[in-house]
C-alpha cells in the first residue's frame, strides 16, 4: 500500500477496502490531507529525502512505483505485490488498463507456454468454457524457449519493406523474454484471464510456430471477473451503436476460438488483471502524469522515487472529474505535484512516444504533423504516449536502444479505413464517458471503400491511388505473408535464402501511399512544412452505391465530416470549421473537375487508379467529406534495458532502482501485448527482490 | 458635427447583402435631437438609413455598428454619411457590390449514349445566397457553343440539399463517335437581382451500336453466392449486377479492361477481348483488411 514512511502499511484486504464508503473515504482523506485507507499522514511532506537528491519532500513511499497500469505496468504490480512488495501504479488517465483496454487482446508468447501446450493436448481450459477444437495442429504448437529466442533474433528474415524485422533485437532482452513467456502465460491465467485457442502469431513474435491467443469472457447475465462473464450490455454487444464504461470498445464474437456466447478484446485482458490487482492491494494513483525521476545524483546513486504532476480529465458533457470504473485502491490526490519515493524500485511503463509529435518527428519528421494523433485519443487522452519514460529517462543518464526499429514493424503507422473522425483507432461509441472526446465513432469503408472517392490533401489535390492508400505490408508472423520464403512450418530460420535478393524483389510488396500523403504541397509553410489534412471527397451516388451511414453516431458536426450542395462550398465548410485545416484548399474544384474528365476518358495519367477499381464521377449532389486519418499506433525505439528490464545507462551500467517495460523499451521490434506482459513480469519479480533502501 | 471615419464590412459585398457600418464624429455634443441623428444617403441622394448617435460627449461621438442592405446592382458604390442637421457636410464611403455567384452542375448522364439517341441529364444551378430560381433557364451547348436544349429550372429544391434547383432535360447524341465535351450554363440575363454566369462542363461519350453482350456473373470467391449490386465497369460502358450476380453489358467488339466491384470485395480486374457474345465469371474476394485486433492487439 502507498503508506507513511517509517509506517507499516495497513494491508486491508480487497473487500475490506470495498466497504470503505464514499464519505468516510473523504474523511479520512481529510484527515489525512490526502485519502484513502492506507495512506500517510501529512507529515510526511517534511521528509527530507537522503543526500545527494536535492530538497524532495516525499509525499508518498511504497516498495515499488509504478508508471502507468496498461500491460506492463499492471503485470508489474501483480507480480510485486505476489512477492509481497507495497506498489503504488500511477497513470495519467482516469481509468486504469492504458492501451490494453483498447487493445484486440492478442498475447503472442510461445516457447512452450501453457496455453500452447493445453492446444497440443487437445483440452479445454480449466473452467471448460473452451468447447471447439484446437485451430492450429500439433506440429505448429510444438514451440521451445530455445526456437523462440531463435526466431526473434532471426537476421536472415525480412518483411516485404525488405526490412529485417529481427536482426536488430537485443539479444540478452529477447532471452529473457523467450525464458519468461510460459511463467507468464502461467502468471495471466492465474489472475483471471482466459485465454481462446492458439491462433496465429503476432508481428514480430516470430515465424516458426504458432504463439498468440486472445482473451475471451463468457456473455452472462452478471460482470463478474472471477466467473469469467459479463452482460451484454457491458460488453457492447447488446446495442451496436452502445459501448459500455466497462468495456471502452464493443467486443468481439470469439465462438471460433472459444464457445458460442464468448466475446473478446483487450476489455477481456485488462479488466482481469485490474480486478485482481485492485484485490490484491495494489494501490492506484489515477489522473497523474509521471514526470520526473528523483536519482541520489542527477546521473549516478539509486533511482529514489519519481515526481508526477496531477493530469485530472473532466466529463466531456459534464465537466466532472471523471472516475475509474472500479475504485477500491484509488488513491485520492489532487496536489499539482507529488514525490513519491520507491524503497525497492521504480519501474517506467507508461508507454512510448506515439503520442508525442515532437519525439516521433524524429524518426519521420513529416508526422510532426498535428493533426495525426495515436490512437485512442478518446480514451487515453492527450498524454498518453508522450515519451515520459523516455524523457524521464534521458534526465538521468539512461540510454537508448532500437530507436531505429520504429521503421520497420510494417503497421506503425498507417492511413486507417475508419473516416471521419479524429480518434480513428477504436470502436467506441455513445455509453463511454470519454465518447464525447471522439465526438463520432468514423464510418469504416474498409479497403475496398478507398474506390468510392478521390483522396485530396490540403488544398485539395490528389496525391496518390487512393485504392492503394490503406494497404498495408502482411504483418511478420506465423503463418505470415511477411515475407520469408517458407510459410508456416516450412520456414527455416537462419537461412541467407530467406533475404537473398532476387527473392526480396519478388516479394516485395509495399505501397508508399501514407508517404504521399505526408508530402509537402501548396500549402505546407516553414517551419514544419505541416502536409495537413486528408479528405475523401465523394457523392450522394457513392452513398448509394456503398450504404454508408452517414448520420451520428458515426459522423458528426464535429470538424470531420462535412456536407455541402456544392464541391466549392464543401471547401470552405472544411477550411472554415477543421481545426488542422491552415489553407483554403483552393485546388478542389478543379480537381473534382478533372477527376470527371477522368472517369469519362477511362484513364487516370495522374495515378493509374482504371487498372485498379472502377472510376465514379463525383457530380450528383449533395457532396460529402470525410476526414482521412494517418495513424501513428505505437512506438518501438526507448530505453535500453538489459534482462532483468533494468535500465542501462549510457556507460553500459545498470541504473540501481530503475526497471522499464513495454513500449517505454527499446531494442525489441515485437508488437503488442506479449513484449509488454512478459517485461512486467519479470520487472515485477526483480524489482520486488531488490533491498529496501 | 462632422464626420471623421465611416468603417464598412465588407468592402466588397453580394448584391442585396448586409453592408455594416460604423461612424466615428468629432464636436459630437448634440444641441438637439436632429443633432444626435445621422442619415445614410445612396448614391441618388436618397436615405438609406438613419441612425442616431450611440454614445457621444465631448469631442467624439459613435454611432456603433449598424446594417444597410447593399444595391442589387453590381459596381462600385459610393455613398455618403451626415449629420441630419441641415448644414452638416456628406462624408463620402465606396463598396463594391458583385454578382451572386452561382454554380451549376451536372449529374446522372449516362456512361455512354449510342449514335443519335436520345438521353437524359440532370441540370442544377446553385446561388451562392440561396436565391429562387424564378426565370432561371439553363442551357447546353456543344463545343461550338451551339445551343441545343434550353431548359427552366423547377422550384424544387433537390433532394437533401438546401439550396440546389435542378430541371431534367433530354438531349440527342451526336451521330459521331468520341468524347464530346459539351457544356451547361446558367443564364442569368433579365434577373432582378445581379448574378455571374457560370457554366459545368456536361462530357457525352457517344459509341456506335453494340454488336456483343458481356455477361458477366459475380460470384462470392468463398461462398460461390452471388453477389448482388456489383458495380461493372467496361469502359466506357457500365452495369450493375442483379439478384442473380449477373450484369449484361452490350459492347462493341474490342479488348476491355473488366473491372468488377462488389460491395466490400476486392475488384476483380481482368483483360478480355470480345469478339462475340461472351460470359465472364468474377470471382470476388472479400476484403478482408486484417481487424484492428489483428493489427493492434
Amino acid at each position: 500500500m502507498a503508506g507513511k514512511r517509517d509506517k507499516k502499511p495497513n494491508d486491508t484486504g480487497f473487500e475490506d477496502r470495498k466497504r470503505v464508503s464514499r464519505r468516510d473515504f473523504v474523511k479520512k482523506g481529510a484527515v489525512a490531507g490526502l485519502g484513502g485507507a492506507a495512506l500517510l499522514e501529512p507529515s510526511a511532506r517534511a521528509q527530507a529525502a537522503p543526500q545527494g537528491s536535492g530538497d524532495v519532500a516525499w509525499d508518498y513511499e511504497v516498495d515499488v512505483v509504478i508508471a502507468g497500469g496498461g500491460c506492463a505496468g499492471l503485470t508489474a504490480a501483480i507480480r510485486a505485490r505476489d512477492l509481497g512488495a507495497t506498489v503504488l501504479v500511477v497513470d495519467q488517465n482516469f481509468d486504469v488498463g492504458g492501451r490494453m483496454l483498447h487493445s484486440g487482446s492478442f498475447v503472442s508468447l510461445g516457447g512452450g507456454d501453457p496455453v500452447q501446450r493445453r492446444d497440443m493436448s487437445g483440452e479445454s481450459d480449466r473452467e471448460g468454457f473452451i468447447t471447439v477444437d484446437p485451430v492450429e495442429d500439433r506440429e505448429e504448437l510444438d514451440d521451445s524457449v530455445d526456437l523462440l529466442f531463435t526466431d526473434l533474433t532471426d537476421w536472415s528474415v525480412l518483411d516485404r519493406k525488405a526490412q529485417g524485422p529481427y536482426r536488430y533485437n537485443e539479444r540478452e532482452l529477447v532471452r529473457a523474454w523467450a525464458e519468461n513467456c510460459p511463467a507468464t502465460r502461467q502468471f495471466l491465467t492465474d489472475n483471471y484471464v482466459r485465454f481462446a485457442r492458439v491462433n496465429g502469431t503476432h508481428g514480430g513474435g516470430g515465424l516458426s510456430r504458432a504463439r498468440g491467443a486472445r482473451c475471451f469472457l463468457m456473455l452472462g447475465d452478471r460482470t463478474d471477473m472471477k466467473a469469467g462473464t459479463i452482460t451484454a450490455e457491458d460488453a457492447g454487444v447488446a446495442d451496436p451503436e452502445r459501448t459500455s464504461a466497462f468495456a471502452p470498445v464493443q467486443m468481439t464474437n470469439m465462438s471460433r476460438f472459444v464457445a458460442p456466447g464468448a466475446v473478446g478484446n483487450g476489455v477481456a485482458l485488462a479488466r482481469p488483471l485490474e480486478f485482481s490487482a485492485r484485490e490484491k492491494g495494489v494501490e492506484f494513483m489515477l489522473h497523474r502524469s509521471f514526470e520526473e525521476l528523483v536519482r541520489e545524483q542527477p546521473f549516478s546513486g539509486r533511482i529514489l522515487g519519481i515526481r508526477a504532476r496531477y493530469s485530472p480529465r473532466f466529463h466531456p458533457e459534464t465537466g466532472e472529474l471523471m472516475r475509474s470504473y472500479w475504485q477500491n485502491g484509488n488513491v485520492e490526490e489532487r496536489r499539482e505535484t507529488v514525490n513519491i519515493r520507491a524503497r525497492k524500485a521504480v519501474i517506467l511503463a507508461s508507454g512510448g512516444h506515439a503520442g508525442n509529435p515532437q519525439v516521433r518527428s524524429m524518426f519521420y519528421p513529416a508526422m510532426r504533423e498535428p493533426a495525426f494523433p495515436t490512437s485512442g485519443l478518446a480514451l487515453q487522452g492527450r498524454q498518453s504516449q508522450d515519451a515520459s519514460a523516455l524523457i524521464a529517462g534521458l534526465r538521468v543518464g539512461a540510454n537508448l536502444a532500437g530507436m531505429q526499429q520504429n521503421l520497420s514493424y510494417s503497421t506503425t503507422f498507417h492511413i486507417s479505413t475508419r473516416l471521419g473522425t479524429r480518434d480513428a483507432y477504436t470502436t467506441m461509441m455513445p455509453g463511454h464517458p470519454t465518447f464525447g472526446f471522439r465526438g463520432s465513432a468514423g464510418v469504416n469503408v474498409g479497403n475496398a471503400g478507398f474506390e468510392e472517392f478521390i483522396a485530396v490533401n490540403q488544398v485539395g489535390q490528389r496525391f496518390f491511388n487512393e485504392v492503394r492508400l490503406p494497404l498495408r505490408p502482411g504483418l511478420n508472423a506465423y503463418p505470415g505473408d511477411g515475407g520469408a520464403p517458407g510459410q508456416g512450418l516450412e520456414h527455416k530460420p537462419l537461412d541467407w535464402r530467406n533475404c537473398r535478393k532476387e527473392w526480396v524483389q519478388e516479394m516485395y510488396g509495399h505501397d508508399h501511399g501514407l508517404d504521399a500523403a505526408l508530402a509537402m504541397n501548396e500549402g505546407s509553410e516553414p517551419p514544419d512544412y505541416y502536409s495537413g489534412p486528408l479528405w475523401a471527397i465523394f457523392d450522394q451516388e457513392a452513398v448509394e452505391r456503398t450504404g454508408w451511414e452517414l448520420r451520428y453516431p458515426y459522423v458528426a458536426d464535429n470538424g470531420y465530416f462535412f456536407q455541402a450542395d456544392t464541391i466549392e462550398e464543401l471547401a470552405d465548410k472544411i477550411a472554415a470549421d477543421h481545426e488542422f485545416q491552415r489553407v483554403p484548399l483552393k485546388y478542389l474544384a478543379e480537381t473534382v473537375a478533372t477527376w470527371n474528365g477522368y472517369v469519362d476518358a477511362g484513364a487516370d495519367p495522374e495515378f493509374e487508379r482504371e487498372v485498379d477499381a472502377p472510376m465514379n464521377h463525383i457530380a450528383a449532389p449533395p457532396f460529402y467529406a470525410l476526414s482521412i486519418m494517418v495513424i501513428w499506433h505505437d512506438s518501438y525505439g526507448g530505453l535500453r534495458v538489459n534482462g532483468r528490464q533494468q535500465v542501462v545507462d549510457m556507460q553500459g551500467e545498470v541504473i540501481p532502482g530503475l526497471y522499464a517495460g513495454g513500449e517505454a523499451v527499446g531494442g525489441f521490434n515485437k508488437h503488442g501485448l506479449g513484449k509488454g506482459h512478459v517485461h512486467g513480469y519479470i520487472a515485477g519479480t526483480r524489482a520486488a527482490e531488490e533491498p529496501s533502501a | 458635427m462632422t464626420i471623421s471615419r465611416v468603417d464598412v464590412s465588407p468592402e466588397e459585398v453580394d448584391a442585396g447583402a448586409d453592408i455594416t457600418l460604423d461612424i466615428e464624429v468629432s464636436h459630437a455634443m448634440p444641441a438637439g435631437p436632429e443633432d444626435s441623428r445621422l442619415l445614410i444617403r445612396d448614391h441618388d441622394g436618397a436615405v438609406a438609413a438613419s441612425v442616431r448617435l450611440a454614445e457621444f460627449g465631448g469631442e467624439t461621438g459613435r454611432s456603433g455598428a449598424f446594417v444597410v442592405t447593399a444595391p442589387l446592382e453590381p459596381g462600385t458604390h459610393t455613398w455618403s454619411a451626415a449629420g441630419a442637421a441641415p448644414d452638416s457636410t456628406p462624408a463620402p464611403f465606396t463598396f463594391t457590390v458583385r454578382p451572386h455567384e452561382t454554380r451549376v452542375l451536372v449529374w446522372d448522364a449516362p456512361p455512354s449514349v449510342e449514335c443519335g439517341e436520345t438521353f437524359r441529364v440532370k441540370l442544377g444551378v446553385r446561388c451562392a445566397r440561396r436565391c429562387r430560381p424564378d426565370g432561371w433557364s439553363l442551357e447546353v451547348r456543344d463545343h461550338e457553343r451551339n445551343r441545343l436544349a434550353t431548359v427552366r429550372l423547377g422550384d424544387e429544391v433537390w433532394p437533401r440539399t438546401d439550396g440546389l434547383y435542378y430541371a431534367d432535360v433530354e438531349l440527342k447524341a451526336p451521330d459521331r463517335e468520341g468524347l464530346h465535351q459539351w457544356e451547361a450554363r446558367a443564364t442569368t440575363r433579365g434577373l432582378d437581382t445581379s448574378h455571374a454566369e457560370s457554366g459545368a462542363a456536361l462530357n457525352v461519350r457517344v459509341v456506335r451500336a453494340p454488336d456483343c453482350v458481356l455477361t458477366v456473373e459475380a460470384v462470392d470467391a468463398e461462398n460461390r453466392t452471388p453477389v448482388e449490386g456489383a458495380q461493372v465497369v467496361v469502359h466506357p460502358y457500365r452495369a450493375v449486377t442483379d439478384a442473380h450476380g449477373v450484369a449484361a453489358v452490350r459492347v462493341v467488339r474490342g479488348e476491355y479492361r473488366v473491372l468488377v466491384s462488389g460491395k466490400g470485395h476486392v475488384p476483380f480486374r481482368n483483360r478480355f477481348t470480345v469478339d462475340a457474345d461472351m460470359t465472364i465469371r468474377a470471382q470476388l474476394v472479400l476484403d478482408r483488411e486484417p481487424s484492428d485486433a489483428e493489427i493492434w492487439s
